[in-house]
């Protein structure tokens, strides 16, 4: 089972990728204005993420698809 | 046997002459937060080589929500060149933009929690004289669900002088993770070609079929660029090296087409 925790852009610095399941800084989805990124790891907690906020699958997927959020995302589709 | 084949092929169609040894283990499965995966091809490779000849671009999915998603796509962090395949609320869209000039294809319902596969098939591209047009056509299940819009060729023949990065599946471009899939997704190829919709329906009713093998009605393997079965592994079988990546922990699992 996964687990997800929001954190604060300032923070992508101190993730060790080697203990969560995101690939790289890189590849990091971010909230709208960029201030926040999520990561998720299986098992036990990395010691970094210790005291965060953690969410289930359905609730961090509430939270990105809710339209009135900031995490979504419009797409220009006018042609 | 010669005379059963022919009735098979013409009467009992969507037609493989047999189930070739192929034995579908498992497919791609994306958490709809930021999973995707990488092709390491790029799209330029299709819209460059030979715009005469189309390109096909088919996937099974099976996807847990069905609002705005991106199934395979390519873009830009702008509006100056995109080419996508897409969920729209429930529906498949194409948008093929390059600078202020785009064509967009909407139709065909997509299911939710249900196998389906998913084609785009993009036809009759001119020699790029401006007054040639390309046709897109949406395809479910190997059976064409809209009827074909057109472009002008312009818009395409630009598309292919633009820098695109490579396709990615299940996000809105390589190396984004907003507007992902939420699902499982099987058998995605690309080929060089506009197949021919007795192909796709041939491949629609054996969705275990091998696509690098030519079978009854399903004649197209010659043509495939890319094919990413998902047998545990990230790896095409197209023989042409474009070997893909999971990306933030996309995995494998046994939820199969059927």
């Amino acid at each position: 089972m996964r687990t997800y925790v929001i954190i604060e852009a300032s923070e992508v610095s101190s993730i060790d990728f080697s203990k969560v399941l995101e690939t790289s800084a890189n590849t990091l989805r971010y909230n709208n204005d960029g201030t926040k990124t999520f990561v998720k790891y299986t098992g036990e907690q990395p010691s970094f993420l210790n005291g965060k906020t953690t969410y289930t699958e359905s609730e961090i997927k509430a939270i990105l698809n809710n339209e009135k959020g900031d995490w979504y995302t419009e797409i220009n589709l006018e042609q | 046997m010669e005379l059963m084949l022919g009735l098979g092929s013409s009467l009992l169609s969507p037609y493989l002459a047999e189930e070739a040894g192929y034995n579908n283990t498992h497919s791609l499965l994306l958490d709809g937060a930021n999973d995707n995966f990488d092709t390491n091809f790029s799209a330029q490779t299709i819209l460059r080589a030979a715009p005469s000849d189309g390109f096909t671009v088919s996937f099974w999915a099976n996807p847990d929500t069905t609002g705005r998603s991106f199934l395979g796509s390519t873009a830009v962090p702008s509006t100056s060149g995109q080419l996508v395949f897409m969920i729209n609320s429930g529906a498949l869209l194409t948008l093929i933009r390059s600078n202020n000039k785009a064509g967009l294809e909407q139709g065909g319902s997509v299911a939710l929690n249900e196998w389906h596969m998913y084609s785009l098939v993009i036809s009759a591209v001119g020699a790029g004289s401006g007054s040639d047009f390309v046709d897109m056509s949406h395809f479910v299940d190997g059976v064409d669900v809209n009827s074909t819009s057109s472009f002008n060729n312009t818009t395409y023949d630009d598309l292919a002088l633009i820098s695109l990065p490579d396709l990615a599946i299940g996000s809105q471009a390589e190396g984004s993770a907003s507007n992902v899939f939420d699902g499982h997704i099987d058998q995605f190829a690309i080929w060089n070609r506009a197949v021919p919709e007795a192909h796709l329906a041939a491949l629609a009713a054996h969705p275990g079929h091998d696509y690098t093998t030519d079978s009854g009605d399903y004649a197209s393997s010659a043509f495939l660029e890319v094919y990413y079965k998902f047998d545990n592994n990230a790896n095409d079988s197209s023989g042409n090296g474009h070997n893909g990546e999971t990306v933030n922990g996309a995995s494998f699992d046994t939820n199969l087409p059927s």
